[in-house]
């Protein structure tokens, strides 16, 4: 099988600038050969209209919003462009970015790339970018639920506007997405920008995943996260009901105990665990193993081909929305327990 | 075909098969699904359905009144007892689930 193509979907709230930071991207001569999926809202392709310069075909998706209508469309749209692209109608694009609307989930297009039968032989996950207006970006967080649920998707938050907002607000709104989501990386949508950071870097790729995983951690043993593990700490990471906590194990773990937990946990509760990532030390491995789920969805485990330091605690991060911390270490610790 | 369990392919879910990666003490396919049974059987035991080993490649889900389903993964299963017996198994209270153990 032939390399598959990483996906990245890129998403952010109503006027948040994903166009113009797509635009930024593609400028970049590393990610010049990516093709792009734009979904069109309403009759109007707006943002349609306003991508210049791209150098891949566009595709515009006819079907209104990517969150509601189109796991089937999406599908259809991206195997069709890789037949084109298996038969020479379109260059032969390494990486695909899939735009959403405004107000668009970006759970679902992530779903297809990973559950499409067809599509997963051929494609794969990748970053997840959400812009966030420096503006706009501080109220669109508390008023609107679809932009928060954006932000804690996110492995790459985009600030946007920068030239509009002045520091303090860009500076207050750093401090709340990093309560919304901890684990993502900030880049701003200046002259400063890595592309390759955004794009390029990720946990599924096997020469960026240590470093990605890395990054994580340190997010983790930086971040005040709220963890019964450490009764001290302050538990900074609150957003409304949404909150990021970390909980941390020094024996090894079961992982078929560990498996049947997340699984009851993320089918009972699903819609509301927004993120999960995490470093695990499995008891009879060797080596770490990567946990990274959206919602209910977990991406398939992989091994670190070594642990990136001495420390041998297990870190888990949750994002979550509308649950209690102190009920979920509880439940894995009484699993972990009861079930050994 | 595994070579040495002599099942064809295995459990397509994220949870099978990390465990089993990177170690000597590393459990077999064989023993890491026994295993898991185990657990899920201990989960469920409150609700006295009981799950066992399908021809090495699904599960069997047994009602208290005797209703049967054939599931392949842990998602199945749990969607699976909630229809044979309208109930379900919250992990957030597990401590009651684990409690009538």
């Amino acid at each position: 099988m032939s390399k598959r193509i990483p996906v990245n979907v890129l998403t952010g709230f109503l006027g948040s600038g994903k166009t113009s930071l797509l635009n930024r991207l593609l400028r970049d001569p590393a990610f010049a050969n990516c093709a792009v999926l734009i979904n069109e809202f309403g009759s109007i392709g707006i943002d349609h209209h306003l991508v210049d310069r791209v150098e891949g075909d566009i595709v515009l998706l006819q079907s209104g919003c990517v969150c509601c209508t189109i796991r089937g469309d999406l599908a259809a749209s991206m195997r069709e462009l890789y037949g084109r692209r298996e038969t020479g109608l379109v260059p032969a694009f390494e990486r695909l970015v899939v735009e959403t609307t405004g107000l668009a989930d970006p759970m679902p297009v992530v779903s297809t790339v990973m559950h499409d039968r067809v599509l997963q032989h051929h494609f794969c996950s990748g970053n997840v970018i959400t812009t966030i207006d420096t503006l706009n970006g501080g109220r669109n967080l508390d008023e609107y639920p679809e932009c928060l649920k954006q932000a804690a998707l996110a492995d790459r938050l985009v600030l946007t506007k920068l030239d509009l907002a002045p520091d303090a607000k860009v500076q207050s709104l750093v401090g709340r997405l990093q309560q919304v989501n901890p684990m993502a990386a900030l880049a701003r949508n200046d002259d400063s920008l890595d592309a390759q950071m955004l794009l390029g870097e990720d946990v599924f790729q096997a020469n960026t995943k240590s470093q990605e995983v890395q990054r994580w951690m340190q997010a983790a043993k930086n971040k005040q996260f709220f963890s019964l593990s450490r009764p001290h700490s302050a538990d900074a990471n609150v957003h409304g009901d949404t909150r990021a906590f970390a909980i941390m194990q020094d024996a090894a773990i079961d992982w078929t105990i560990f498996g049947v937990w997340l699984s009851l946990l993320l089918h009972t509760h699903g819609e509301r665990v927004l993120r999960v990532k995490g470093l695990l030390n499995v008891a009879g491995s060797d080596t770490p193993v990567v946990i990274h789920g959206v919602q209910q969805m977990v991406y398939p485990p992989s091994h670190l081909d070594r642990w990136p330091d001495a420390d041998r605690q297990s870190k888990l991060v949750f994002i979550v929305r509308g649950l209690d911390p102190v009920a979920v270490e509880s439940s894995l610790r009484s699993f972990l327990h009861d079930f050994s | 075909m595994c070579g040495v369990c002599g099942t064809f392919g295995g459990e397509d879910h994220w949870s099978s098969g990390a465990g089993r990666i990177g170690g000597d003490l590393a459990p077999t396919r064989r023993a890491e699904r026994a295993h898991r049974i185990q657990v899920i059987n201990g989960v469920l035991r409150a609700l006295h359905v009981r799950v066992s080993d399908w021809q090495g490649r699904s599960f069997l889900v047994v009602s208290p009144t005797g209703k049967q389903q054939v599931v392949d993964t842990l998602p199945h299963i749990w969607s699976a007892v909630l229809e044979m017996t309208g109930r379900s198994i919250d992990p957030l209270s597990v401590q009651s689930a684990s409690d009538d153990i």
